[in-house]
């Protein structure tokens, strides 16, 4: 896999899960810069911030989105980010990753076309790299 | 049982009726009276009575017709129907559509007359008891929806954490264990992880409607050997699908059973069979469907046939990974489909289930 073809923001309210999947992107290689967020809001307003801080950039970023989260859940955050400028938009594909049995949260995901993949905890290494060429041969 | 007297709206053309009808019962109720049909419209409007008494001969309507005027607005009042005449026709009409109670004839007799008011109150309050039930039963309902996925998923959440910090310990070889404890650690976490998808399959499969669907046999069999797979790569399938009838029935219950008898035949194999295998037949006919698995694993004690579907049955000699609840939603779910099951089980040597469900082909 060649180096940096990614971007990836991290969202999710779990410390452990945050250095987990941190740690999973290092080994998978090839994302990088990586952006950690604990609250959809603040992911929320990096993406914003993007369309100024690099108005030309056309590198893919994968939304690592956790569902079930206080104050914003995932679904919440999918919403808000419909509204987000068409230049970083369209940079974005988002996987949602959840604990979740719940049958509605998988049909729910699947109905919303922003939403690019749907994973069931535990992510791994290989699902990982697996996610990432889906979506970047899909561009 | 209420706090307030039982309110009457009582509606006639003319006034002498009213007020005798006042006059014998206004110590007990609470009497509202009309003369014509907008007054007790009106009336309707301001007061929520419980019974409306009406006369059936008015000058420019009946009470029937008065009857079905309102019964969109206001269904819960319980309706009794005055008459002189015996207007059979209206009368038969009225009673068959649900709207009146019951209908007195004129001149009434107080104790009558006292009777049909105090059943009607009796009616409306059971009506609204009902309902009152039927709302705080629907909240109960989603407050229990509500607390189990998210009891399950608050307790799957760390679980799912630890398996994802042992995958990167074994990934990046960080810790050195030469005796297998984080592989101890990783079985147990996947015991749990398990019970706890076989307690939200167990709420499901008593909570889904039943729903009748064409079913393919040979799809779902396939799906679960693929899901199952993983728990012993060695185990060598034989599926023999025969749907010479086309059949109809519950495939969401269907799968819950055969995935659940599909993974314990992988799951309880002998560690030293050099061979295990699992054989599995469907036969489908006009009424019924008869399906066989077949495994050649530990089998069961014969003195614990008996208790295998009980909940949180485990055979102890042979069961070390069980949760106990995977044959108890088998049972659950075939009492759901009306099928049955039989079990023959040699310890040692294998064991056979055979399921039959019934076919809702129509006719």
């Amino acid at each position: 896999m060649s180096k940096n073809n990614c971007a990836v923001v991290l969202i999710d309210d779990s410390e452990v899960d945050i250095f987990l999947h941190e740690q999973l992107i290092m080994h998978a290689g090839g994302f990088a810069p990586v952006w950690s967020f604990s609250t959809p809001e603040a992911a929320l307003d990096h993406l914003a911030s993007l369309a100024f801080s690099e108005p030309k950039s056309s590198l893919p970023i994968i939304i690592l989105l956790d569902i079930k989260m206080p104050n914003m859940d995932g679904f919440s955050f999918v919403s808000r980010f419909e509204s987000l400028p068409a230049a970083v938009k369209d940079r974005c594909s988002i996987v949602m990753l959840s604990a979740t049995l719940r049958a509605s949260d998988t049909l729910r995901a699947e109905a919303i076309p922003a939403i690019a993949a749907f994973v069931n905890k535990p992510l791994t290494v290989n699902l990982l790299r697996g996610l990432a060429a889906t979506i970047i041969s899909a561009r | 049982m209420s706090e307030h007297r039982i309110r009457i709206l009582y509606l006639d053309d003319e006034i002498n009726n009213l007020n005798t009808f006042k006059a014998s019962f206004r110590r007990n109720y609470e009497i509202y009276t009309a003369l014509t049909v907008t007054e007790a419209k009106l009336l309707l409007e301001e007061i929520p009575v419980e019974i409306i008494i009406a006369d059936q001969r008015m000058p420019n309507t009946t009470g029937v017709e008065f009857f079905n005027s309102i019964k969109e607005k206001y269904p819960d009042p319980i309706r009794i129907l005055l008459t002189g005449y015996t207007d059979i026709e209206d009368l038969i009409d009225s009673i068959n559509k649900g709207q009146i109670f019951r209908f007195i004839r004129k001149p009434w007799e107080d104790f009558e007359l006292q009777n049909a008011i105090a059943n009607a109150h009796d009616l409306y309050m059971a009506r609204t008891l009902l309902k009152e039930k039927v709302v705080a039963l629907e909240k109960a309902n989603e407050e229990l929806n509500r607390f189990i996925y998210s009891a399950s998923h608050d307790m799957r959440s760390p679980l799912v954490s630890v398996l994802g910090i042992i995958n990167l310990a074994k990934t990046d070889e960080s810790i050195t264990d030469p005796n297998g404890y984080m592989e101890l650690i990783e079985s147990c976490i996947l015991r749990l992880d398990e019970f706890i998808k076989k307690v939200i399959e167990y709420y499901r499969n008593s909570r889904v409607d039943t729903e009748t669907e064409s079913v393919d046999f040979a799809k779902i069999i396939n799906e679960s050997i693929e899901a199952n797979r993983h728990r012993n790569n060695m185990v060598q399938f034989s599926v023999d699908v025969q749907q010479d009838h086309v059949f109809r029935g519950d495939a969401f219950r269907t799968s819950i059973v055969l995935n659940n008898l599909i993974s314990n035949a992988i799951k309880y194999q002998k560690s030293d069979e050099p061979h295990p295998k699992v054989h599995l037949t469907v036969r489908t006919l006009p009424r019924k469907a008869i399906i066989s698995i077949e495994d050649n694993g530990v089998g069961i004690l014969h003195t614990h046939l008996n208790d295998i579907f009980r909940m949180f049955f485990r055979s102890n000699r042979t069961d070390s990974s069980g949760t106990g609840i995977g044959l108890y939603i088998v049972k659950e779910a075939l009492s759901m489909m009306g099928g049955t099951i039989e079990v023959d089980s040699t310890y040692g040597q294998g064991t056979k289930f055979e399921i039959i469900l019934p076919n809702h082909v129509e006719e």
